[in-house]
């Protein structure tokens, strides 16, 4: 939706850019004030802040999931089975007797090394593919786009769907399944930046001087796609954590007795009316995460050009 | 006109068979084999049984010959025998899911459009007011949480708490539709009330909105007459991905409210892994999404007369 003023947005930056260029002393202090400036306006921004303050209390947590969780995840209580909440079992039990919070806690430890860790195997495999398309356009650019087309005709939910079905479920498979999926936003953004920028002067005068393309590519053009690529990043996580919870939620995401949040609510959102805490809790939590996220994404694209805000 | 709409449906085929190839192959090399028998530990068929049903379902051949043999029954709509329930056709089972979920879908995709409309119209006409925050948090809320999260919680408020729906779950009666139709409207819902807002701000900053003011027309005037029409044309662009989310929201939906359409059956023949189903569901979901995606391009033209087509490509 961002994507016609994005040619508009890349102009902007590249103008601050051409400058550093040419008096050397004054590149770093340039680029430290744009980003300063974002940082700024970012924390002034309440909505971002909460979602900032959300986001790191999630991290916190995944972080110190073995620390913080009084039980293991995966430790049967058999005496307390199905238990609403109570003093010892603040979330209550499921239905074989685990601790409802210990097993919410590791599903947060789940939810986002999953989307993290995939986030970063799609920013390694689509960068640099978009990139040269972008750059040298031709055939390259041609193929890329034509396999882009074609895993466009399926929404990526459902080929994340289908991918897992085939394989079986199971972490590795969840991993490539998200990757596969959505590699192509971060391509299609990047190679859009790299359209934009390849004819701009500061690049052909790199050119002229003799630079290497991928000299060009990594320390002229890249450093002036990066506000798009950032603000894809902030949105394409809380999107990896959606995937992993849509598709735990139907029961081909993470293997079993591995907690997800969104496998938690599928198990149980038919015992909603007798055992509400069961679904309710990991509801909550995913309806958290997502929020925060989204508060932190906007905040982060309005911090770094207010143009952008469509 | 005519020209653009047979070009388009040309594209659609490559697309669509590189779809439909993809899935077959996909379907093919995975390991369980529908030869195999459905219950866990059940004892696997005799080889001359194996043997037998592979000639019947045609597994015998070569991989590609199976799936020309495939398409060509495509073509007619049959999709084949459902690997789980072995004496019952795809189409047979799916023909009657597709009228529910077609009803569900299309009573949220009116919700959105309707209340995600006025929603943006209003928000922009009372920019920063209440009304536009009340706007900016329906559109966060509704794009940022995944409906099943949304129906959970839906449920335990208003079914659970406040009793204002009964609890039933199914298709039955029109109390049943309340709550899986603003489930599946509210993510769409949200992004329309945004874009529309957005969009409406832009044309109330243009010049000739300003030289209407300048006449001394009233305020709801200006909007009425000048706004909304040239407001209203850049929302539809997003109603292809719109529909697209219906679609793919729908199961979730269906699988939580218990409603009897092909969403719901899509997940039980992904667990079962019946793949002649999944890949006849797969490819009504593709035709039917470029289908659509044509639909909403006609319509653009109609609505914006500037717009031509075919004139270019």
């Amino acid at each position: 939706m961002a994507v016609p003023s994005e040619p508009l947005l890349g102009a902007a930056i590249a103008e601050v850019a051409v400058e550093p260029e040419l008096e050397v002393e004054q590149a770093p202090r340039h680029r430290a004030t744009l980003w300063r400036d974002a940082v700024r306006r970012l924390l002034r921004n309440k909505l971002a802040v909460g979602g900032l303050i959300g986001v790191g209390v999630l991290a916190l947590v995944a972080i110190f999931a073995d620390k913080l969780s009084p039980y293991d995840y995966d430790f049967q209580n058999f005496v307390h089975i199905n238990e609403a909440p109570s003093w010892d079992f603040p979330l209550g039990t499921d239905l074989v007797g685990r601790d409802m919070l210990s097993r919410m806690i590791y599903g947060a430890r789940v939810s986002i090394t999953v989307a993290v860790l995939a986030q970063l195997v799609i920013l390694a495999i689509g960068v640099p593919i978009g990139a040269v398309a972008g750059y040298w356009g031709g055939w390259v650019d041609l193929v890329v786009m034509r396999v882009v087309d074609v895993f466009y005709a399926i929404p990526n939910l459902l080929l994340a769907i289908l991918i897992m079905s085939v394989l079986g479920r199971g972490i590795e498979n969840l991993f490539f399944a998200l990757i596969i999926t959505s590699w192509l936003t971060i391509t299609r953004i990047t190679r859009a930046q790299m359209l934009s920028l390849r004819d701009k002067e500061y690049v052909k005068a790199a050119r002229v001087a003799g630079a290497s393309p991928l000299w060009i590519i990594v320390r002229h053009m890249l450093p002036n796609a990066l506000t798009p690529i950032v603000v894809t990043v902030t949105f394409g996580i809380p999107q990896l954590i959606f995937a992993e919870a849509a598709l735990s939620f139907i029961g081909i995401g993470v293997n079993p007795p591995m907690p997800s949040w969104g496998q938690m609510v599928g198990e149980h959102q038919q015992y909603l009316r007798s055992s509400w805490w069961l679904a309710v809790f990991p509801s909550a939590a995913i309806a958290a995460t997502m929020l925060s996220f989204t508060f932190l994404g906007d905040g982060i694209r309005d911090a770094l050009d207010p143009r952008m805000n469509e | 006109m005519l020209r653009y709409v047979i070009g388009r449906l040309i594209i659609m085929v490559p697309t669509i068979l590189v779809l439909s190839l993809v899935l077959f192959v996909l379907m093919r090399l995975t390991p369980g084999s529908p030869l195999q028998p459905v219950a866990p530990n059940a004892n696997p068929l005799s080889p001359e049984a194996q043997a037998n049903l592979a000639r019947e379902w045609g597994l015998d051949k070569p991989i590609l010959e199976q799936y020309v043999v495939y398409l060509g029954r495509a073509i007619h709509l049959d999709f084949g025998v459902s690997y789980l329930y072995k004496t019952r056709s795809v189409v047979d089972i799916l023909a009657p899911l597709v009228p529910v979920s077609l009803h569900l879908g299309l009573m949220a995709l009116a919700l959105a459009i309707i209340v995600g409309g006025a929603l943006g119209v209003l928000a922009a006409m009372n920019q920063n007011g209440p009304l536009d925050y009340v706007c900016t948090l329906a559109a966060m809320l509704g794009v940022s949480l995944p409906n099943f999260v949304m129906a959970v919680l839906l449920i335990t408020v208003f079914v659970l708490g406040l009793k204002l729906i009964p609890y039933t779950g199914g298709w039955n009666q029109p109390s049943d539709w309340v709550l899986p139709t603003i489930t599946l409207a509210l993510g769409p819902l949200g992004i329309i009330a945004r874009y529309t807002r957005s969009s409406m701000i832009d044309v109330i900053r243009s010049d000739y909105v300003r030289t209407a003011r300048a006449k001394g027309l009233s305020g709801r005037r200006v909007i009425l007459m000048h706004v909304l029409k040239n407001a209203l044309i850049p929302p539809l662009t997003i109603l292809g991905p719109i529909i697209a989310a219906v679609l793919t929201g729908s199961p979730f939906v269906e699988q939580i409210f218990r409603v009897p359409g092909l969403g719901r059956y899509f997940f039980e023949s992904i667990l079962a892994r019946d793949y002649p189903v999944i890949m006849a569901v797969f490819l009504f979901f593709g035709v039917f999404l470029q289908l659509m995606n044509l639909v909403v391009d006609l319509l653009y033209g109609v609505v914006d007369p500037r717009i031509r087509f075919g004139g270019s490509d």
